[in-house]
């Protein structure tokens, strides 16, 4: 066991850092719209003309070919460094990518993965519906299949940039016959085919970040399904285990941050009868204990890469730490609002990141399914009734 | 940068593992009589190398580091093997640091052993595992101080938490007689460690206990772990012993290398790992439902044991985390 660099890494560590302060944008990351998407693919072809984009993907198709520790390392110093997450480019990057890496067709892989490294594409997801949430198996978004094209007719929701994406990882049904997991399809479908509509859903702060999307007999050529007609569970679930592995890495080191930044504001700010907060004993036992388990969920991380590394494949540690980093993230919020007091009246980024942090135990995977995960995978316990 | 143990450690965990569940199973508990370790029971943990393995060669020890002590002393608290354990492994290095070598000797060899000593809310001392204890290891947030028993005076003996353990009260404590005191840095970061250890472990044995007792306990004509109100109890077990036994070898490593992140890892490991002990152990009682509340049950005893390990090293953890540099 040991914490120590190689010197191939230190100086990878070296090179990212110096690279990182003298590239990252000067400007803030703009909340929604066609303005973010402009300055997500702007810092994505800025990071893919410096060598940094897809540090862990295959050579072949445009990444660096280096191991998770490299990655592991960029993701440290960028939320370090203050630079922007990958917002827009997110789902391309950590969702649609890696599934097309594991389970696609060489032309799929040619044709898309460079396009996500270079900053020339913004992916959603299409996964949830309005009447298939936790239960993703019981979706129903129908594709008849007609020749060398499904059709298809149905809705999807929560999907994030849908309206401004240019490609969408969709899960359709194939097979209304099968059970529930079986006659599932994965399938690329381009946002720009005629038969798509989308409806706006306003986030709690009123951003505009999720949407409903409407499939009116939506006509997806059947080049473009990832894996087996029928076989989109398998491909859909490699996906979501990417989702809860080293993708919280950036997140783990922002929290981390804002923790220590948390813990700084408290030692100095008096409440208003002019005593200070940080004297208030319940206040300082949860600075504490966010602190320590903040250095917990850094040390997992590092536990479910040194795990990844012998396995090859995600187990279920993502949802460990999907678990924590969503825990912290809450309680982070929750004690920073208790600091500003009456201001709780208006919306400020400590309100604002106080409500949005609420997503955080319903988004990719309920905290309540990924605790059936932890019971099963981790624990062998029987599925639940 | 690999936070997984080597191949080395790997086999230390095995043997340790494979002679505590043969010699020292966690369910012998409710069974035992009196409050002193079997005098063979410890020489055999004595001959194994355990209470020096983390001192050097020189001292008297194995030669190996904190990391191996951390490994193995987990897999103690598993077994809920006594606190005398523990405070043995720490007596022999304050007495290696103050250079008292026959001391060293008579602790590694199995000979003498340590107990604790608390300071109490009287003003006194609370010893604990007093029972055949040639010393106490005396620990506090300023110091570690390994003191012979006649530096108590007034000692009465009581009952403890917990009843496999002795107890005594002492109410003095000439400091001129003890033996060694180290108030180093490097002490507290190695002490939390290791207690640490003892809770990690008590707190992964809690849960695998738990998760057992919910696949055989029918009720309704299921196994009770397929509720969830059951299982996802069961599944908070697992992710804070994820985190505690990730921040333990994290630490360990921060605490060999004597690295810049020690002491807010090392503090944060016995935070982390009292939080998920005790937390496990409360709610283990509720998921044995009547039994979880008899003696003849485990969950009670690793309950007890999470306390006592808990209120070790002087309630100093909290501001240590707080103060601690930031490490970004």
């Amino acid at each position: 066991m040991n914490l120590d660099l190689s010197p191939e890494e230190q100086a990878f560590r070296e090179e990212v850092r110096t690279w990182l302060e003298e590239n990252k944008p000067k400007e803030s990351q703009p909340e929604d719209g066609p303005a973010m998407r402009e300055y997500d693919l702007a810092w994505q072809r800025k990071q893919y003309a410096g060598g940094w984009a897809g540090i862990a993907w295959p050579k072949e198709y445009g990444g660096r070919g280096l191991s998770t520790s490299e990655q592991l390392i960029w993701y440290e110093e960028s939320a370090k460094a203050g630079a922007p997450l990958a917002g827009s480019c997110f789902v391309g990057l950590n969702h649609g990518g890696p599934t097309l890496i594991a389970n696609a067709s060489e032309a799929q892989k040619t044709f898309h993965l460079p396009k996500i490294l270079k900053g020339e594409v913004i992916w959603c997801q299409g996964f949830s519906e309005p009447g298939a949430g936790s239960d993703l198996a019981g979706l129903s978004t129908r594709a008849e299949i007609d020749g060398d094209e499904l059709v298809v007719t149905g809705s999807k929701i929560w999907t994030s940039y849908g309206h401004i994406a240019d490609y969408q990882e969709l899960l359709v049904r194939t097979d209304p016959t099968s059970k529930k997991h079986a006659g599932i399809t994965w399938v690329i479908c381009d946002m720009r085919f005629p038969g798509i509509t989308i409806r706006p859903v306003p986030f709690v702060d009123r951003v505009h970040h999720f949407n409903q999307v409407f499939y009116d007999e939506v006509r997806i050529p059947i080049s473009n399904v990832v894996g087996e007609i029928n076989g989109g569970w398998k491909t859909a679930m490699s996906t979501l285990s990417f989702e809860r592995g080293t993708a919280f890495t950036e997140r783990q080191v922002s929290l981390a941050k804002a923790v220590d930044n948390l813990i700084d504001r408290a030692k100095t700010r008096t409440s208003p009868d002019g005593k200070l907060t940080f004297g208030d004993a319940e206040i300082g036992r949860r600075l504490t204990r966010l602190r320590a388990e903040t250095a917990a969920l850094r040390a997992m991380t590092y536990v479910a890469v040194a795990r990844n590394v012998r396995r090859n494949a995600p187990g279920p540690d993502g949802s460990m730490l999907k678990i924590l980093v969503a825990r912290l993230g809450k309680e982070l919020n929750q004690i920073a609002l208790e600091l500003i007091g009456s201001d709780v009246v208006l919306m400020n980024d400590i309100s604002d990141g106080y409500l949005r942090s609420f997503a955080s135990t319903v988004g990719g995977g309920t905290d309540e399914i990924q605790h059936n995960i932890v019971a099963q995978r981790v624990l062998g316990l029987p599925r639940q009734q | 940068m690999d936070l997984y143990p080597t191949n080395d450690q790997l086999e230390i965990i095995t043997s340790a593992s494979d002679y505590l569940s043969r010699e020292l199973p966690a369910d012998r508990m409710p069974k035992q009589q009196g409050t002193t370790p079997p005098r063979g029971q410890w020489q055999g943990l004595a001959d194994m190398g355990w209470f020096g393995l983390g001192l050097s060669e020189d001292a008297g020890g194995l030669g190996l580091s904190v990391i191996e002590e951390a490994l193995v002393l987990r897999e103690f608290g598993r077994h809920l093997a006594p606190p005398s354990t523990l405070a043995t492994v720490l007596a022999a290095h304050l007495a290696a640091s103050a250079g008292k070598s026959d001391v060293v000797e008579a602790l590694t060899s199995g000979a003498q052993r340590a107990g604790f000593a608390l300071p109490a809310s009287n003003g006194g001392y609370n010893l604990l595992d007093s029972d055949g204890a040639d010393f106490f290891v005396l620990w506090t947030e300023d110091a570690g101080v390994l003191a012979p028993r006649e530096a108590f005076a007034g000692v009465t003996v009581v009952r403890a938490l917990d009843d496999s353990l002795q107890a005594a009260t002492a109410t003095g404590f000439d400091a001129g007689k003890a033996t060694a005191r180290d108030d180093g840095a490097t002490f507290q970061q190695r002490a939390r460690l290791l207690t640490a250890a003892m809770l990690t472990g008590n707190a992964e044995a809690t849960r695998d206990l738990s998760a057992e007792y919910a696949k055989t306990r029918i009720q309704f004509g299921h196994p009770i772990a397929v509720f969830q109100a059951i299982s996802h109890k069961c599944a908070d077990m697992a992710v804070d012993c994820e985190a505690s036994a990730a921040i333990l070898q994290y630490a360990a490593v921060c605490v060999r290398d004597g690295s810049p992140e020690a002491e807010l890892y090392a503090a944060s490991a016995k935070y982390v790992a009292g939080n998920a002990a005790r937390n496990a152990a409360a709610n283990s009682m509720q998921i044995h439902g009547g039994y979880g509340q008899t003696y003849e049950y485990l969950p009670h005893f690793f309950l007890k044991r999470a306390h006592i390990y808990q209120s070790l090293g002087g309630g100093a953890d909290g501001a240590v985390i707080l103060a601690a540099a930031s490490t970004l």
